[in-house]
């Protein structure tokens, strides 16, 4: 694997960038929410 | 909002991380200067992965 030889430095970062920012769009968008609304869904149930 | 069947909760991103899309943006621009200073050392100059051969620099330094 190339990650110390210079030529291939920015290619490594673009798409360390590009996974995380999908990580991060994916967690914010879809899990959070998810498990946010479960958490309220559940609290009804039990509190109402 | 649904994108593959999934439910999607759009969140405002950039309003709330753009500190760290700069800091992205930072750390790009110093890695390349990084590259292109680390490209042209004795160890990588006559690499044949160097960029200069495709430009059609071919002389050995």
């Amino acid at each position: 694997m190339p990650q110390l030889i210079p030529f291939f430095f920015l290619n490594q970062l673009f798409y360390g960038y590009l996974a995380l920012f999908a990580l991060l769009v994916l967690v914010s968008w879809v899990i959070l929410p998810y498990l946010l609304q479960l958490q309220i869904v559940r609290l009804l149930i039990t509190k109402l | 909002m649904k994108f593959l069947g999934v439910k999607v909760y759009r969140f405002p991103l950039v309003k709330y991380y753009w500190p760290f899309f700069v800091g992205f943006g930072l750390t790009f621009y110093g890695v390349a200067k990084i590259q292109n200073a680390m490209m042209d050392t004795a160890e990588f100059i006559n690499d044949p992965r160097h960029p200069r051969f495709k430009k059609g620099d071919l002389e050995k330094k």
